[in-house]
């Protein structure tokens, strides 16, 4: 048998200029590991059919697959893109060769530009974003200074993709934990290999903040009783922690914040404990858990916290995790916070 | 250098009784690819006595990940789970012997069982929710009759349940009714696994749409910071989902079928393109709001319809953006345009 891409190369000549063969086309092409050949062709079909509905819709289905939600979130967080022009406009020399990881919709590319960059290579590993984003950074008129680069970071060749070392590093891979978006391997990997030694790099570093809380939404979590049956031996495969909006009013800090742990992205290389343990002094009252929450320190200058209560709106989500049951505490009760992370995720127990 | 695979091997012997080794064997596993053993090794952490809360919440977290959210929600459908309870109550006679696709936390599968099946076979192609039921299973006292098949039902034969089954029973609809596999799941075991005219709940299911003004502006990534980011859009969702009691959703037609299945056909439902002619009730129309009917028997229906006055069901709706916002007279036509593949349902507006 002809594997899927020998049928999609036989194909694909046929196809041309048919654009709903086109676009029956474009699953396979998905499917035989092509999707960026994919998500091309798709866009030629649509381009040769402007007209047809329902090419459109199966077309605008494809493109969207697969496209993280959280861009949307990304655009709508004012505080997120405030803070990153801010320290933008502190680095940036004119003339400057600056390095993104992570395009997105191409918008902190284009404040780097915009501060005075002389040249931006931007990376982008879904090949749907890198081009709309490209045509997002063209309509904008940055097309000759921003270059989108449709790879993993770690698959650039400074010479060959970028003519040379970046002078500036910025980036936004940070995850509600910090790491799970592969932060700490991408900035190791970036920072020796892909910038002149000793340029800055935005964010500088980041934190994972935690305090105690009572979330009351706790108490529809787990299964009990339904209908005559017991559910609760179904309950392990409950997560054992949950996304809480910043701005959400139910939550109600018990204590001061700590940091868990400071991670710095600047040095390239991470070299502190993969253990932390914190003593939490609570203000009293019904403890659920505890909240965990990003503190990013953009430069030496100013943070970016996604605190409890402090911002509108935030497109990261604190999390919460909760004890096993809640705790009634007294004003000046110690519960002690542990923690540990293997550099992709972060673990948060009590005793 | 030994392969991960080797290493795997090589580790398992030696972390017997060992949290910290069994979660790091675990998660070696799941990153091979090997899920089943994996999450088998993470509840073994689970079941050792004295393991450290740090090796606990890592078990937990791996089990978690691999199961979808919304079996949570399907418990606390109220009126979900009363419809299929009094379906059941109809069609079980005693001794039946009854076939459930989709075990999920097992409810449909013991409401069988106590409704009077002699024997209930239940399939959970996920390993840890498989796992999960036959606890809550045992749990409620019916591990005698109702036994949990860790596989998909269409890699089940009717030797495995000891003959074909007087019933099926399932629930493996999506919010576009097909996405979850119910054609073929219900074809092959129509024709593989069940007497021939046994009765299948549900016998059939409808894909409904109408006119809407939605709660929401279309979501636009629009102006930020100065920069016009509209060619973003095109990546954004064709759809939202909404939930069914949600109070800023006005219908502006009445309701239309736009498929009609029946799953208790042996034969292969073909893909399939319709159209129906919706017409306003006047005013901004937005979309096309596209929600389920599933016939659990003939003349009992559960639907999802919007209702802010209803108790919200564990389907979400679908709204489908129209490019602009349509003002439209009481009487104008629009119509909408469906086509399916058996699997995933695009909607437009011709």
């Amino acid at each position: 048998m002809p594997s899927t891409a020998a049928i999609v190369e036989q194909m694909l000549p046929r196809v041309r200029g048919n654009p709903r063969a086109m676009m029956r086309l474009v699953e396979m092409m998905r499917a035989s590991g092509d999707d960026a050949g994919a998500v091309a062709l798709c866009h030629e079909a649509l381009a040769l059919a402007p007209d047809d509905a329902e090419l459109g819709a199966i077309g605008r289905a494809f493109l969207a697959f697969g496209v993280p939600h959280w861009h949307a979130h990304l655009i709508q967080d004012t505080e997120r893109t405030l803070a990153y022009e801010a320290a933008l406009k502190r680095a940036v020399k004119p003339g400057m060769r600056v390095l993104e990881i992570g395009t997105g919709t191409g918008v902190l590319a284009m404040m780097a530009a915009r501060a005075g960059a002389a040249e931006v290579y931007t990376c982008e590993l879904n090949p749907s974003v890198a081009r709309a984003a490209a045509e997002v950074i063209a309509a904008n008129g940055f097309a000759d200074r921003v270059k989108v680069i449709a790879k993993h970071s770690g698959q650039i060749d400074p010479e060959a993709d970028m003519g040379g070392r970046a002078d500036l590093l910025v980036s936004e891979i940070v995850s509600n934990d910090v790491l799970s978006e592969d932060v700490l391997p991408s900035h190791e990997d970036a920072i020796p290999r892909l910038l002149v030694p000793g340029a800055p790099v935005i964010p500088l570093g980041a934190s994972a903040m935690v305090a105690l809380a009572a979330h009351p939404r706790l108490d529809r979590r787990a299964l009990h009783e339904a209908f005559g049956f017991d559910f609760s031996a179904f309950n392990h495969l409950e997560r054992p922690n949950y996304r809480v909006p910043v701005e959400d009013p139910s939550l109600k800090v018990r204590s001061d914040a700590a940091s868990l742990f400071d991670f710095d992205l600047a040095s390239g290389r991470y070299t502190a404990g993969d253990r932390a343990s914190v003593e939490l002094v609570s203000r009293g009252g019904r403890v659920d858990g505890v909240i965990q929450w990003l503190l990013l320190r953009m430069d030496g200058e100013a943070v970016h916290e996604v605190a409890p209560g402090t911002l509108p709106y935030s497109s990261w989500a604190m999390m919460f995790h909760a004890f096993p049951a809640p705790i009634d505490t007294v004003e000046g009760q110690r519960i002690t916070v542990h923690a540990s992370h293997n550099r992709t995720r972060l673990t948060i127990w009590t005793e | 250098m030994p392969t991960r695979a080797q290493i795997i091997d090589s580790l398992a012997p030696q972390v017997a009784g060992d949290a910290r080794g069994l979660l790091r064997l675990a998660e070696l596993m799941r990153d091979d690819g090997q899920i089943a053993r994996a999450l088998d090794t993470a509840h073994r952490i689970l079941e050792l006595d004295g393991a450290a809360p740090e090796q606990v919440a890592g078990a937990r977290r791996l089990i978690a990940k691999a199961v979808p959210h919304w079996h949570f929600n399907i418990v606390r459908d109220l009126r979900r789970n009363g419809d299929y309870d009094a379906a059941l109550k109809r069609a079980v006679k005693p001794g039946m012997r009854v076939l459930e696709i989709g075990t999920g936390t097992g409810i449909l599968a013991m409401m069988a069982a106590r409704a009077g099946a002699a024997e209930v076979v239940t399939c959970e192609a996920d390993p840890a929710v498989a796992r999960a039921a036959q606890r809550v299973i045992a749990a409620n006292g019916y591990a005698d009759r109702v036994r949990v098949v860790p596989k998909l039902s269409t890699a089940l034969a009717a030797d495995e349940m000891g003959g074909r089954a007087d019933l099926l029973v399932s629930e493996i609809v999506s919010h576009n009714l097909l996405s979850e596999g119910v054609l073929p799941a219900h074809e092959h075991a129509v024709r593989e696994l069940l007497k021939p005219g046994a009765p299948v709940i549900p016998c059939g299911g409808t894909i409904r749409v109408a006119l809407a003004q939605g709660p929401q502006k279309r979501f636009d990534a629009g102006t930020v910071a100065d920069f016009d980011l509209s060619a973003f859009n095109t990546l954004l969702p064709p759809e939202q989902r909404l939930r069914s009691d949600e109070p800023g959703l006005t219908l502006r037609s009445d309701p239309r079928d736009l498929f009609r299945f029946d799953f208790t056909r042996v034969e292969e439902t073909p893909p399939g393109v319709a159209s129906v002619d919706c017409v306003s009730t006047g005013g901004t129309v937005t979309g096309i709001v596209q929600w389920i009917a599933i016939d659990l028997d003939p003349g009992h229906v559960h639907e999802n319809a919007p209702d802010p006055s209803r108790s919200r069901s564990s389907w979400r709706l679908r709204f489908h953006d129209l490019p602009e916002p349509l003002e439209t007279k009481p009487g104008q036509t629009l119509r909408v345009h469906g086509a399916h593949d058996r699997s995933q349902l695009n909607l437009w507006l011709g």
